[in-house]
């Protein structure tokens, strides 16, 4: 046995360069078939939600939404904090420093509001999704759900999808003001601004696509911090234990903040470069 | 009522059945033994369909689940009931909402109904009144219990058990011996337990099936298995190797 486990080292030391990046290749290729396979189930059991879904629905809400708005409003509030102090410095060296206003609502509406929030609960929720999910693999529940005819997706994935995707937007809406307010206190009691100049300037900037595009990015964030934290909860072997619980939950938060930036860039190349929105 | 047929499965290089014949008829408690890493537990997770053949056909209530939609499985499903090697039970839940899961999923019962049942469950394997409590607060024997009265849930036709006593005192390994021998004689269940715990197997099985190396070598009434010349057998029911 050991001579066979170290022929299989051997092997696959020398193996060449370029059949350990195909190998790598098709790996990531099968793991993006399962998140496709997992976001299918999802949209196909969305229409066929579980018995007390409206009380799966509202706990998830609960977890996502409410228990996050402080953290968020926080985040918000120096992110447009932080926003007026560097844009105050940079404009001023153009004479423009009266602009801060827009540059803060600009800045927080179209990019940071959204991002920051997904970040937010990418770490918090998304983390949490997966270690619970995680937990209940390694302890047979979700086996037992299956064997109790009720599909795991149809149960515990579709709720926490809908709250991500719901509550998303809801919070980028709160960030979005916060740091709109943040940045106005920072103007107003540092830099002694007129605070409404700096709201006239704020209103100025802020279009209605803008916020719409804020929002359908936060949407984006939503499916992908739901989707990536039940495939990582989900893909842990029944044998994985704590330990392959706690990577699941790393690479959980990790994978999502990755593939929020992408999907940011992208977002942001269709939406303003090829639809030339505002 | 189940039947495999030359089932094989493997996992990456381990092949853990090899080729598995066995039946098992309604009404009877089979005991399924063998040392770890015999490929019991894929057996009875090939029965509910939690791993899928890599060859072989498998009957459950004489229908061939091998390649059936999860859909139609859930109809099959909704007739059998489980208990998980560590219970299994939802820890987000209480004892009483762990019974009723199923029968708040597919059935119409009125709330009265649905604890009026768990309470008739928790009744039956000796923990009345455990509704309100959390799976935490419970023993290894009380979460055993819990696991089966929600396996029961539904009056199933078939009961599969997974190393029931596995863990347990010699006191709880009793008690559960005698409440899975109860259920099958009172509920007419059809049980399947797979245990290596040689004790409880002669004492509540109808018949025993004896696997080794991923392949069944021995089935037999408990005195058939006792008194065969198979050497595997006697190895495993006296623990040396001869």
């Amino acid at each position: 046995m050991t001579n066979d486990v170290d022929n299989g080292k051997d092997i696959a030391e020398n193996e060449p360069p370029s059949s350990r990046v195909l190998q790598q290749i098709l790996a990531w290729l099968s793991e993006l078939g399962r998140v496709g396979i997992l976001l299918y189930q999802t949209a196909y059991y969305l229409f066929r939600p579980p018995t007390n879904y409206i009380s799966l629905l509202i706990k998830q809400l609960g977890t996502v939404g409410v228990d996050s708005l402080p953290v968020v409003l926080l985040t918000g509030i120096f992110t447009g904090m932080v926003l007026a102090v560097q844009g105050y410095h940079q404009l001023a060296e153009m004479s423009a420093s009266s602009w801060v206003g827009n540059f803060v609502a600009v800045s927080v509406i179209k990019e940071l509001g959204p991002m920051m929030t997904a970040f937010v609960l990418a770490g918090r929720i998304g983390a949490s999704i997966t270690a619970e999910l995680g937990t209940m693999r390694v302890t047979e529940q979700i086996d037992a759900l299956h064997v109790m005819a009720t599909h795991p997706v149809r149960y515990l994935v579709v709720p926490r999808f809908l709250a991500c995707v719901i509550m998303l937007p809801v919070l980028t809406t709160f960030s979005n003001v916060f740091g709109i307010l943040g940045g106005y206190a920072t103007a107003v009691w540092l830099f002694n601004m007129n605070g409404a100049y700096f709201l006239k300037q704020a209103q100025l900037a802020i279009f209605t696509s803008s916020v719409l595009i804020g929002l359908i990015k936060a949407v984006s964030f939503g499916i992908i911090i739901a989707i990536v934290a039940c495939h990582r909860g989900f893909s842990i072997p029944t044998t994985g234990g704590a330990e392959g619980v706690g990577k699941a939950t790393t690479g959980s938060a990790v994978q999502s903040l990755i593939l929020i930036l992408v999907m940011d860039f992208f977002l942001n190349y269709v939406l303003y470069t090829l639809l030339e929105l505002k | 009522m189940i039947r495999f047929e030359n089932v094989e499965k493997s996992f990456g290089a381990k092949r853990v059945l090899c080729g598995v014949d066995l039946y098992i008829q309604k009404g009877e408690t089979v005991v399924i033994m063998g040392p770890s890493g015999c490929g019991k537990t894929v057996t009875i997770k090939l029965a509910v369909g939690l791993v899928k053949p890599d060859a072989g056909r498998i009957f459950v209530f004489d229908q061939e689940i091998t390649e059936m939609h999860e859909q139609e499985f859930d109809s099959i499903r909704k007739r059998i009931g489980m208990l998980f090697q560590s219970g299994a039970l939802f820890d987000s839940m209480t004892v009483g909402e762990n019974i009723e899961f199923m029968l708040v999923q597919h059935t119409s019962l009125t709330k009265a109904e649905r604890h009026r049942i768990v309470a008739e469950k928790l009744e039956m394997v000796n923990l009345p009144g455990t509704e309100d409590l959390k799976p935490a607060e419970l023993s290894g024997g009380m979460r055993k219990r819990v696991g089966l009265a929600r396996a029961i849930a539904m009056d199933p036709e078939i009961v599969f058990y997974d190393e029931p006593t596995t863990g347990l005192d010699p006191i709880m390994t009793g008690e559960i011996n005698l409440l899975i021998s109860n259920l099958a004689h009172n509920l007419h269940i059809t049980s399947v337990v797979v245990t290596h715990d040689m004790k409880s197997a002669f004492t509540i099985a109808d018949r025993i099936i004896m696997m080794h190396e991923g392949r069944v070598v021995a089935t037999g009434t408990p005195e058939e298995i006792q008194q065969t010349d198979n050497p595997i057998v006697q190895q495993f029911i006296h623990g040396i190797r001869l």
